[in-house]
């Protein structure tokens, strides 16, 4: 009810007021702003140019804030316990005792390494075609060609299975060492030349 | 604090074991890791000497220790060693292998029943560690070649002709001495400093 | 009452003496019995090897009646001189007080001393559900029903307080432990106070007593389902079809064959021999000098009896 009573109440005093403007009661002159008017520059529209950011030089990323020098320091080194960049001597490399390559201490020379793993795959092979699919009851015993089997009882023997392999024994795989080997003895009869230093 | 397990015993392993086991992870967890255990181990025991990562090769060699200790202990007529081998050997000539080859070779023996090496690394590589891991008593070449003991190795030659010369030149210096006729005290103490000398080296 | 007891523990000396003289095979598992009988002549010959000889030693049947004797198989806790001094602590204790043999799912009173109680002491009767703990912590819990309410108590076996633990029933049951009384129904755990101690003739071995004990309807303490319990009678009738799913879910199969958890869990046969070649003898002196005191006390009774 009451919004509606004012509501009707400001539509009179527009109607009043309309009707004051219509008949000429102005409020008095004296109360207006005085407004002089200007006219304004017209502005031209200046062409893009990338002479005027570059002038004589080119520019580039720069870095915004100062590196700290620990940062810096790891950059350029790295840590010593995770990844360090320095040039470090290996204190740790050994000479191999049988065929003269160096190599890491604690570890396989990698010389002899890979000519026992050729031998040893091709032994594997070896047995793998021999047996089968046979269950295995018996160990094995790899012979060269040429050689027989060491003097034992024969019931040491006795259902071992023997893989024969249709070479001869390398060299450097002698169970004895105090055995002949099977490289021939040269029969080169080219002299070498004594007293050079 | 827990208490021992007291329903199972077991014998001890002759390899270091950690305290905890390693992961070797993989889409399907713990189970996963005791497949691929499985699947190393029955590697090992048919070629009887394999080359893989380190830690998964630390952890089977492990694992086949224990299986082949526990073969040594109760034998093929055990029922629940029977099935722990036949869960852990996938291919089942191998369980024969196990019984009939393994347990002889290794039954008066006092060293672990595996070994394991370190093969060599790429020099500019940034692969994982490789090692060798074989059997005991394996019909392959020796990988330690280790030869310092045998007298036909040139610096063992080179020794021995130096420790011979030296015997000579100290026999003929005492000879000279013996010569003399006016041998002091001091002459004879050398003598016997040179007749010892030998017998050390 | 008192004379029943007296001549209980001597038979209890007397069975535990008979116990040792078997090199208390009679206390092992079931798969040791097994492998008893597997053994064929054959393998017995040839058994040169160090390992199976190191099995063979007698003492290892001690494990089963003293596993705190055993230490802890994490090796992040082995400290060999701290279990040696242990040991000898524990022996000391055994013989200031008698520690019967006892097993989880046996029935035990214990009397320890309390300050606030009537006469200064106070008496508990209960059924061990748990022993757990290796060298001077070792300890147990033991559950009753005491006027409709569960109650459990944890008490240290090597507690200066403890002055008396009595046997009063000496059998095992099917699990290792029975934490699954808690929610079972409260007559399996229901014992009184006032019970006259069981007399195992001499010779006879642990009894197992396969009771299977009901539970009540859900919530539980634990998931019982997934706990593989041989104890428990009624446990499908609870479940529903997701339990069922989720069991076959988590269900670790592998695990009995984890050769090196078990190794993880256990202390090498090598490690053992030392520890018991260690305490067996003052072992084997206190249980004799247990039973010559029973012996004495059973002469003695009839006089304190008429007096």
């Amino acid at each position: 009810m009451i919004p509606r009573f004012t509501h009707v109440l400001q539509l009179m005093k527009n109607v009043e007021r309309n009707l004051f403007h219509m008949f000429g009661y102005h409020p008095p002159k004296e109360l207006a702003l005085a407004y002089v008017h200007e006219k304004k520059p017209v502005a031209i529209p200046k062409k893009f140019s990338l002479k005027d950011i570059v002038g004589d030089g080119f520019l580039l990323a720069v870095p915004k804030f100062r590196r700290t020098i620990e940062k810096k320091l790891k950059r350029k080194f790295g840590t010593p316990e995770y990844v360090w960049k320095m040039l470090v001597p290996k204190n740790d490399i050994k000479v191999c005792q049988t065929c003269g390559h160096h190599h890491e201490k604690r570890r396989l020379c990698e010389n002899c390494y890979t000519k026992i793993k050729k031998e040893t795959e091709e032994i594997q092979g070896q047995i793998k075609e021999k047996l089968g699919i046979n269950p295995i009851e018996h160990d094995v015993v790899v012979l060269y060609k040429g050689e027989t089997l060491p003097d034992q009882p024969k019931e040491f023997w006795k259902g071992k299975r023997i893989i024969e392999m249709k070479k001869e024994r390398p060299q450097w795989f002698s169970k004895n060492l105090l055995e002949k080997t099977t490289q021939q003895p040269s029969k080169s009869t080219d002299v070498k030349p004594t007293d050079l230093a | 604090m827990n208490q021992a397990d007291v329903s199972k015993l077991v014998s001890k392993l002759r390899v270091k074991v950690l305290p905890r086991h390693r992961n070797l992870p993989g889409p399907k967890g713990p189970e996963g890791r005791i497949d691929k255990l499985r699947k190393t181990v029955t590697g090992l025991i048919k070629f009887e000497r394999i080359e893989l990562n380190y830690n998964r090769a630390d952890e089977a060699r492990q694992y086949a220790e224990r299986l082949i200790s526990e073969a040594i202990r109760h034998g093929d007529c055990h029922k629940p060693t029977m099935d722990t081998a036949d869960f852990w050997l996938l291919e089942k000539e191998l369980v024969h292998k196990l019984f009939k080859v393994l347990v002889p070779r290794y039954e008066s023996t006092n060293l672990s029943y595996t070994r394991l090496y370190n093969a060599p690394r790429p020099q500019y590589g940034r692969s994982l560690d490789k090692v060798v891991l074989e059997l005991r008593g394996n019909p392959y070449p020796d990988l330690l070649n280790n030869k310092s003991n045998n007298r036909l190795l040139i610096q063992n030659v080179l020794l021995d002709a130096a420790k011979n010369e030296y015997r000579q030149t100290k026999i003929a210096e005492m000879a000279k001495n013996i010569g003399k006729v006016g041998a002091t005290q001091n002459t004879d103490s050398k003598i016997n400093e040179a007749h010892e000398k030998p017998n050390i080296s | 009452m008192a004379l029943a007891i007296r001549w209980s523990s001597s038979e209890v000396f007397g069975a535990a003496k008979w116990f040792i003289r078997r090199d208390c095979r009679a206390l092992s598992t079931i798969p040791e019995r097994a492998e008893e009988q597997t053994v064929s002549p054959k393998r017995e010959r040839q058994a040169t090897s160090r390992v199976r000889i190191s099995a063979r030693n007698p003492n290892l049947g001690l494990r089963h009646a003293y596993p705190e004797f055993l230490p802890d198989p994490n090796p992040k806790w082995r400290n060999s001189l701290r279990e040696k001094l242990e040991r000898s602590d524990m022996l000391k204790r055994r013989n200031q007080i008698d520690i019967p043999e006892f097993y989880v799912g046996s029935i035990l009173a214990v009397t320890i001393a309390d300050p606030h109680a009537q006469g200064k002491t106070n008496r508990f009767v209960g059924i061990c559900i748990e022993r757990k703990g290796c060298g001077l912590r070792a300890e147990f819990t033991l559950r009753n029903v005491v006027d409709h309410q569960g109650v459990e108590v944890r008490y240290d076996l090597y507690d200066p307080t403890v002055q008396s633990i009595q046997v009063l029933r000496l059998e095992k049951r099917l699990d290792d432990k029975l934490l699954y009384l808690r929610d079972a129904l409260p007559e399996y755990s229901t014992f009184s106070f006032d019970m006259d101690p069981e007399v195992l003739p001499e010779g006879t071995p642990v009894p197992v007593n396969p009771v299977q004990v009901k539970l009540k309807p859900r919530p539980w303490l634990e998931r019982w389902e997934r706990q593989e319990l041989k104890g428990v009678a009624n446990i499908e009738e609870h479940l529903k079809e997701k339990d069922r799913v989720r069991r076959e879910l988590r269900a670790t199969p592998w695990e009995k064959y984890d050769l090196m958890k078990q190794y993880r869990n256990t202390i090498p046969i090598e490690d053992q021999n030392d520890i018991w070649a260690e305490v067996n003898h003052q072992l084997r002196q206190l249980q004799l000098t247990r039973k010559t005191t029973a012996r004495k006390r059973t002469f003695t009774t009839p006089k304190s009896q008429l007096g």
